[in-house]
């Protein structure tokens, strides 16, 4: 099991998963929006079909952040 | 309580649960697989579940994947033990006492969670009929 701390520009939590899970579950499992904006792993934006990767694949042993970033820099009155 | 038995390279975790018992759980109350705790009590601290494979252990959690070879069918996970080590219980505790600690207490009270999904299950059988 791995920590993951999921959410994205507003709201974060963390949840226990099982390493074999896909990121794809994981975030519909916590309600995540990942169509609206970057899904980023540990950092690291990732590409169209990585989502359905599990933690494993990216060798993620024990802890981990995905978060779905929305970038709002004109998002001015 | 979960045992630890290490012969060679090979650290065996055994639970005192069967596999069989910890994904009916899983099935019908997953929540109760998992230890919360923090300063509001609602953090997921430790959490326990199955998988396909081989399974792992560690310090957020427990997945098993296979099962004793005897009767009893109890849950297991295999660890690799570190070849360079040379206090192996030691390192064992190192490795697996946080994680040991809080499966016991999962332990604990699984059995009445699995009392009160076989009543249930029951109850909802009783209201099944099957027409010839």
């Amino acid at each position: 099991m791995i920590k993951v701390v999921v959410g994205n520009n507003v709201e974060k939590r963390p949840v226990i998963v099982d390493e074999t899970r896909t990121l794809r579950s994981v975030l519909e499992e916590n309600e995540i929006e990942y169509s609206k904006g970057m899904m980023h792993l540990d950092g690291s934006a990732l590409k169209a079909g990585e989502l359905d990767k599990t933690f494993a694949d990216f060798g993620i042993k024990e802890k981990c952040f995905l978060l779905s970033v929305v970038k709002t820099d004109n998002a001015l009155k | 309580m979960a045992k630890v038995t290490i012969l060679g390279d090979a650290a065996v975790v055994v639970s005192k649960l069967k596999l069989d018992d910890i994904k009916m759980v899983e099935k019908y109350r997953p929540a109760e697989l998992v230890l919360k705790g923090g300063e509001d009590g609602k953090e997921e601290i430790f959490k326990i579940g199955t998988v396909a494979g081989e399974g792992s252990i560690g310090k957020y959690g427990a997945s098993f994947g296979r099962k004793t070879r005897d009767e009893e069918e109890k849950a297991m996970v295999t660890i690799c033990v570190d070849p360079e080590v040379e206090d192996v219980k030691e390192w064992a505790a190192d490795k697996f006492g946080c994680a040991l600690n809080c499966l016991n207490k999962l332990e604990e009270k699984l059995p009445e969670v699995l009392r009160e999904i076989e009543t249930e299950r029951q109850q909802v059988l009783a209201q099944i009929s099957v027409a010839q």
